[in-house]
């Protein structure tokens, strides 16, 4: 008798274990910091199998607590769990990263702050669940908050390096700036339709009585933060600067987490307001531009931490197309292939960093020096430009079923366009690692559970190009509007 | 046909093993020898266009191999390039001809194209082109002009396959399949008439060249084409007959010849300059018996087989089209012109070199195919002997003319020649336009340069710079010098920052609130 | 049996990068292959229509998504081809200095990827496994190659992800514009699904498959991918990446394009005709120009692929069925042509054609193989080349015929016969260049090619010369597919 475990409880043990965490940081004098960190990676797990045990949900968005701020559709489920996937491997990459963290520390207590570093993702990782299954304005904003809020700190974790104090800066000030607007824009919308949960909205908006205009600049307004979060344009400025300056793991959990969440509350946020025909011209216009920017930009980069940055806005580029196309599916599994491709690519990055650097030149002769982590990122950067047999193919090829069955013409061309692009960038790496002389010689030590986790992702990626099946059935019992839409659009 | 290509080509197989004893090519050139044979063959037993066409092109390939075959020396490789290129353009024709004639009749095969050649002569501009397209690859095999400036440089081969080659067999197949054709030739007046034409004209025209030129091969190859334009022109004056009986009887003579001419070669130590023999009637006998038989039956003196041969030919001319016996004639009597030149330059008067005069006879299994040559020479024209091997031409009246005329062009050639060149120790005229044959290779070359040539600069130019540089690496390069202007809008500012998130919000406003 | 084929060598390679011996294991792989190609070809029984050694596993059965291989008479051949090559080059392959593992890896991977694209008979893995081969060729130019390797492997790899990724937008637009109902990846069931597609959307549909597979092949304008890429690969790649892969854009025009768009073929048979008179006239001349063999070598290539699209173009049994056997042939030739090109480069240093000279003096095994070659190319009967040309022309000068004047593809014809010109006056030129002439002093050491590499030469002679005295084997094989292709009205 396997014992039914209620959604909400989820979030819940996360927030308490980031609790336990800092305070046996705190009061446990001789803990080895790693342990900690172990620790949390280990329980994580747990809530992660926790969650195959839920109690079954009736339908979708049906709200089952917090005064229907909260619900736990299957999207949501599906995005709790890729939450906790994405803390669990950068936790793993801390782990390697931690040495970085202990010398920008004044003090001579060893691993002073390390406890700090691997606390505070969790409560990020309970803030992304929260977003994951929020569909009121007001629970969006808090657990954006709560998301936005652990990455101030993050992001300018390593203080003594003034590239990370001005990526933090940075961060802070224009991150406020949007929640501002998002705040602006919940309040135009409530003023509008007297409502902040988005099923009611949906319904106050069918009323044809109600003044469109307004409620559509409440939704600019909100499409700001949440453009600020996935880094689309023109709301990406942010992102080479931070990406380039924040710690190597946090940056990989900004590239991911963050924007994976920013997309579910885009797609939860559009549907009420897909009614309006400006906003899916809004969002083609945004992928486009997305698309150009972060490709072409990332063509003369040098920097591979930078150049991921904007590859990462590419990315965003993609996912928007498919937000143009209200194909759910499509989004998702590029999401997920995205969570894959982008954290095996980081987390060979972080080890090498600590070796010699982030430029793309550090990586010249890794083949021979560790062809264990060129062929690791190999598979990430194939997989990032779009070749076939890995799941980075078969998401892109998603996004272009849907661009093609909706006829989006300007969409497909662009994309053609980038998706060349990327593979010009995406090989450079390649080029390095295999051809360029090496600049030292020695091989690169690797932890074994880093191994583990690249194995697995390398695994992963080539099993999901091949079987992708194994995501579409996580997706199978979603019948809520998202979801019929895209299975509807490709019967067609 | 048959019996000639294996009946000659027996003999030069024999010849070959002693020119070639020393060769260190010998199992190089006995393959090839033994692949032209196979090919040959094929031509003559073909049946239908394909087959024919196929071994058309392997008979080309294995000259390429064999003229090829002191590869070493840059005039050979190039005589070989040249021949087979060619030949190439040659069958460019024929394969378009082959086409023309296979769509309407729906066949390929000769028995089954016959009864269905009313399709094809319903459109008489049609069947005039289809006919000289197939002319054209005979054309380029049997080196008529324009196509046959590989005949001479492809003297460059052994001699041995000078004689086979390009005295009896492959150049003689050109005119084969003109005659195996003749179906889809005869119907066609326009093309029948092309046909003599340029069969006359490549006889005269070389003849001409013929008389200027001291490599005894060179002149020897010439004479060949002089003596294809007759068969050609016998073609174009629809006489079958007599093309092939002139053939039949060219085959001999020419193929001794260049034996003869082979023996001279070797016994003076590859020497080929006419004007450095003389004199070698009395050190090499039997080739001196020999190559004047073989001279005499090419001049067309009675009772050798040339004189029949040439005969039939004069005698269709004279009936059938003035102006080109007229030519025929004159081309007879430059014949005679050269061959004696030859003859006497060579055999007659004193050794002109050491060598010379030191030579000595060609060893017994050069000479012996030499002599059984003579004497089919000798007596092939006769009724009695051909008529086992062709049908023999005759025309409705013995014209007692044609054999005079004949005769009295003959005499005027030798004697002339006997006046000009006796005791002569070097060439006394020297006419330039003829002895650089015309200038034709030169035009050619110069033609093909500025046409093909240029096209090809042209072209790899365009590829080069136009399509490549320009197209391809200019729409990378642009996008590349796109994506750096874009990175710098990343100025690195933070108020720069948030005015342009505050600029972006506005735009988006104004666009979707306001348009 | 069939799986046996196509995944021998990609197990091989990956037992290679895990660390067999290289040479050992490869060279065993191709020879098996080969070995049970044959026997695939000794039991084939060409007589009934269909396709034979079908075996099927589902992927995704929502989108008649299975791995699905099978074989007829057009794959057989293609198979028989690449199994040959393979063995070609892989026994070519030199003592490689740096990372000899990845190079044979790389060839194998190649290899397996043509084979598995020959055979598959889903759409989708068609597709996926013919990018399976796209980074190899990458690195393989990169790292192994010559002369200006990095710019020819940024343009080989760029220039032909653009060219698939059409192709892929092609296939998506084929397979979303058949009805709801009839929707399959499964090749074979294609053929009566896609008659339901309209005229207008065949016409988009069969641009972008030919855009997308000309790109591949090379087809004019979009050709200049290939001579600098076959210049500065490596030879075996060469051979590979010529002698097989190439073909595999022509197979998917052959497969997929004319039998399930054919009234978009139709309407673009005008465009097809111009462009491939490029091909043979154009880059005829551009050959002609060449001053080097490696680019003479890839540019006729390049020419040749001109009259296997005149084939196409034909649209009857004739030209197409010579079109197929022309895929076969030429890739042998141009295998052997640019195996021994190889092994001068790596004798003698240069292959400026006037540098070289009277080589076949030190070298007549090389100086015979290389002549063969050449001849068989520019189509000799005898060759299997000869064969297949001259059904090519028989074939398109059929089309449209009349008495009264010469049309579109009789003209082609011409052009197209012309091309036999061209193409021996360069092949002789080079041949007489390098071969022939006066040996200068600097070659008189130059050593010819010893007895285990005359093997996979004799081998590749053997082939083309069999199929060249016999290509009524081959005819047997690929008309019964090609019969159905053209069951409409037929000229003659």
């Amino acid at each position: 008798m396997i014992a039914l475990i209620q959604p909400l409880s989820l979030e819940i043990t996360v927030l308490v274990l980031g609790m336990l965490l800092l305070m046996f940081e705190a009061f446990i004098e001789h803990i080895d910091k790693q342990t900690l960190a172990v620790a949390a990676i280990a329980a994580l797990a747990v809530v992660f199998l926790a969650t195959f045990f839920l109690a079954p949900n009736p339908s979708m968005d049906q709200a089952t607590g917090f005064w229907s701020f909260y619900t736990a559709d299957p999207l949501a489920i599906f995005f709790k769990r890729f939450a906790l996937l994405t803390t669990i491997l950068v936790l793993i990459m801390m782990i390697d990263y931690a040495p970085t963290v202990r010398h920008s520390f004044p003090g001579s207590a060893k691993q002073v702050g390390l406890g700090e570093f691997f606390a505070l993702p969790i409560f990020t990782c309970a803030g992304l669940m929260y977003m994951a299954s929020a569909i009121d304005f007001i629970m969006i904003f808090v657990s954006l908050e709560l998301v936005t809020i652990s990455f101030y700190v993050l992001v300018s974790f390593t203080r003594k390096n003034p590239a990370t104090l001005e990526a933090g800066v940075k961060y802070l000030v224009l991150s406020a700036l949007s929640t501002a607007f998002l705040v602006y824009g919940i309040t135009w919308i409530f003023g509008v339709t007297g409502q902040t949960n988005l099923q009611r909205i949906a319904s106050a908006l069918a009323h044809t009585d109600l003044d469109r205009t307004a409620a559509l600049f409440g939704l600019v307004l909100v499409l700001v933060a949440l453009g600020f979060k996935i880094a689309a344009v023109p709301f990406q400025i942010w992102v080479p600067d931070v990406y380039q300056g924040a710690p190597t793991p946090v940056t990989a959990y900004l590239s991911v987490g963050s924007k994976a969440a920013g997309f579910v509350v885009l797609l939860r946020v559009l549907r009420p307001f897909l009614i309006f025909p400006k906003v899916e011209r809004l969002i083609v216009a945004v992928a486009v531009l997305t698309l150009i920017y972060g490709n072409l930009a990332a063509l003369p980069q040098n920097n591979l931490k930078r150049l991921l940055a904007y590859s990462s806005i590419a990315h965003a580029g993609y996912l928007l197309i498919g937000v143009a196309c209200i194909d759910g599916r499509a989004v998702t599994f590029y999401l997920v292939a995205y969570l894959l491709m982008t954290l095996l690519s980081f987390s060979v990055l972080v080890v090498i960093s600590q070796q010699a650097g982030d430029e793309i030149a550090d990586f010249d002769g890794l083949a021979k020096r560790s062809p264990f982590l060129a062929f690791a990122m190999l598979i990430a950067m194939a997989s990032l430009a779009g070749v076939p047999l890995t799941a980075g193919f078969f998401g892109k090829f998603l996004i272009f079923w849907a661009a093609i069955a909706h006829q989006q013409t300007t969409l497909i061309i662009v994309g053609t366009i980038t998706v060349a692009c990327g593979f010009y960038y995406y090989m450079k790496v390649v080029r390095a690692m295999y051809w360029q002389p090496a600049a030292k010689t020695g091989s690169i030590p690797v932890s074994g559970l880093s191994k583990l986790a690249m194995s697995a992702l390398i695994v992963a990626i080539i099993w999901l190009g091949i079987y992708p099946k194994a995501i579409f059935k996580a997706l199978e019992p979603q019948r809520g509007p998202v979801m019929v839409t895209a299975v509807e659009s490709l019967q067609r | 046909m048959l019996l000639l290509v294996t009946g000659i080509g027996a003999l030069i197989h024999i010849y070959s093993l002693g020119y070639m004893r020393d060769d260190e090519g010998k199992s190089r050139y006995f393959a090839a020898l033994s692949l032209f044979m196979f090919a040959m063959l094929g031509i003559v037993l073909a049946n239908n266009f394909v087959m024919l066409f196929i071994f058309w092109e392997l008979v080309g390939f294995t000259s390429y191999v064999m003229i090829g075959h002191w590869f070493e020396r840059a005039a050979a490789a190039d005589a070989a390039k040249k021949a087979f290129l060619t030949n190439r353009v040659g069958d460019f024709g024929f394969m378009l001809g082959i086409l023309m004639i296979w769509m309407p009749t729906g066949s390929i095969i000769f028995g089954d194209i016959v009864p269905q050649i009313s399709k094809v002569t319903v459109n008489p501009g049609y069947l005039a082109i289809t006919a000289l397209l197939i002319f054209c690859g005979a054309a380029a095999k049997s080196a008529q002009f324009p196509l046959h400036v590989w005949l001479p440089d492809a003297m460059e081969g052994p001699t041995p396959v000078s004689a086979l080659i390009h005295a009896a067999t492959m150049v003689a197949a050109g005119v084969y399949m003109l005659v195996r054709v003749a179906f889809v030739i005869q119907a066609s007046q326009d093309a029948l008439l092309v046909i003599a034409w340029i069969g006359t004209i490549t006889a005269a025209m070389s003849a001409l060249i013929a008389t200027q030129q001291d490599d005894i091969k060179r002149i020897l190859a010439y004479s060949t084409l002089s003596q294809l334009g007759y068969m050609v022109m016998a073609v174009g004056l629809a006489s079958n007959e007599a093309a092939m009986f002139h053939l039949f009887t060219h085959a001999f003579f020419k193929a001794l010849l260049f034996l003869g001419a082979g023996c001279i070669i070797v016994m003076l130590h590859h020497e080929q300059n006419i004007w450095k023999m003389g004199g070698l009637a009395r050190n090499l006998p039997i080739t001196f018996l020999a190559s004047a038989v073989g001279a005499l039956a090419l001049i067309g003196c009675p009772p050798f087989s040339g004189f029949f041969s040439k005969d039939a030919i004069l005698a269709l001319a004279y009936a059938r089209n003035t102006p080109i016996f007229l030519l025929a004639l004159f081309t007879a009597l430059l014949t005679a012109f050269y061959v004696a030149r030859l003859f006497i330059v060579v055999f007659l008067g004193k050794p002109r070199t050491p060598v010379a005069k030191s030579s000595d006879e060609a060893p017994f299994v050069m000479t012996t195919p030499l002599i059984i040559l003579a004497i089919l020479s000798a007596v092939s024209g006769f009724g009695f002997f051909a008529q086992q091997f062709l049908v023999i031409p005759h025309e409705k009246e013995v014209v007692i003319w044609v054999p005079a005329l004949a005769l009295s062009a003959v005499i005027l050639g030798i004697g002339s020649a006997a006046v000009l060149y006796r005791n002569q120790t070097s060439e006394p005229f020297d006419i330039e336009l003829l002895r650089q044959r015309f200038y034709i290779d030169e035009f050619y070359g110069w033609f093909i340069d500025s046409t093909q040539g240029l096209l090809a600069r042209l072209t790899g130019f365009c590829d080069r710079w136009v399509i490549d540089a320009g197209a391809v690496r200019g729409v990378s390069g642009g996008t590349w010098g796109f994506g750096a202007l874009l990175r710098l809008i990343q100025v690195g500012n933070l108020q720069a920052y948030s005015f342009l998130f505050g600029l972006g919000i506005v735009l988006l406003i104004y666009f979707t609130i306001f348009r | 049996m069939l799986l046996l084929i196509i995944f021998t060598p990609i197990v091989a390679a990956l037992l290679i990068m895990a660390g067999a011996p290289a040479r050992r294991t490869a060279l065993l792989a191709s020879i098996f292959n080969l070995c049970l190609s044959l026997l695939v070809l000794a039991a084939f029984d060409a007589s009934s229509r269909g396709f034979r050694f079908v075996s099927s596993f589902p992927i995704f059965p929502d989108w008649q998504l299975n791995f699905t291989v099978g074989l007829d008479g057009l794959s057989l051949i293609m198979l028989l081809l690449a199994t040959i090559v393979t063995l070609a080059s892989v026994w070519f392959t030199d003592k490689i200095d740096n990372y000899e593992r990845a190079f044979y890896a790389c060839l194998l991977f190649i290899s397996g990827g043509a084979i598995g694209a020959f055979a598959s008979l889903d759409l989708f893995f068609f597709y996926a496994f013919h990018e399976l081969a796209l980074i190899p060729t990458f690195l393989l130019i990169g790292i192994w190659g010559s002369g200006n390797r990095s710019a020819a492997a940024w343009k080989i790899t760029i220039y032909l992800a653009i060219g698939s990724f059409i192709l892929l937008l092609g296939l998506i637009l084929l397979y979303q514009s058949i009805p709801a109902g009839a929707r399959t990846f499964d090749m074979r069931a294609l053929k009566t699904a896609a008659s339901q597609i309209p005229p207008d959307a065949q016409r988009n549909i069969y641009l972008l498959l030919l855009l997308g597979f000309g790109v591949l092949v090379a087809l004019f304008p979009f050709h200049t991918w290939a001579p600098e890429a076959y210049a500065s690969a490596p030879a075996p790649a060469a051979m590979l990446h010529a002698g097989v892969l190439k073909k595999f854009g022509l197979y998917g025009l052959l497969r997929l394009a004319i039998p399930l768009v054919p009234a978009g073929a139709q309407y673009w048979t005008g465009l097809l005709v111009v462009l491939l008179l490029g091909n043979i006239t154009y880059i005829g001349f551009v050959t002609i120009a060449q001053k080097r063999l490696d680019w003479m070598l890839g540019y006729s290539s390049v020419m040749h692929m001109g009259y296997i699209f005149l084939g196409f173009a034909s649209a009857n049994l004739l030209g197409t069925t010579g079109a197929a056997v022309l895929m076969f042939a030429h890739g042998l030739s141009i295998a052997l042509l640019f195996a021994i090109a190889g092994e001068l480069r790596k004798r003698t240093g240069t292959l400026v054609l006037e540098d070289l000279g009277g080589l076949g003096k030190v070298m007549p095994f090389a100086g015979l193989a290389f002549g063969l070659g050449a001849f068989a190319a520019i189509g000799l009967p005898g060759f299997a080349n000869f064969a297949a040309e001259i059904m090519v022309f028989f074939g398109a000068f059929q089309r449209g015929w009349e008495m009264d004047r010469f049309h579109c593809f009789q003209i082609a014809t011409v052009l197209g016969l012309w091309g036999i010109v061209i193409s021996a006056v360069y092949m002789l030129r080079a041949y007489r260049s390098a071969f022939m002439g006066p040996i200068p002093d600097r070659w008189k050491d130059v050593v010819d090619l010893r007895g285990s590499l005359r093997v996979p030469v004799t081998l590749l002679v053997a082939a083309m010369l069999w199929f060249g005295f016999f290509p009524q084997s081959f005819v047997r094989l690929v008309s019964p597919a090609f019969r159905t292709y053209f069951s409409a009205s037929q000229p003659r």
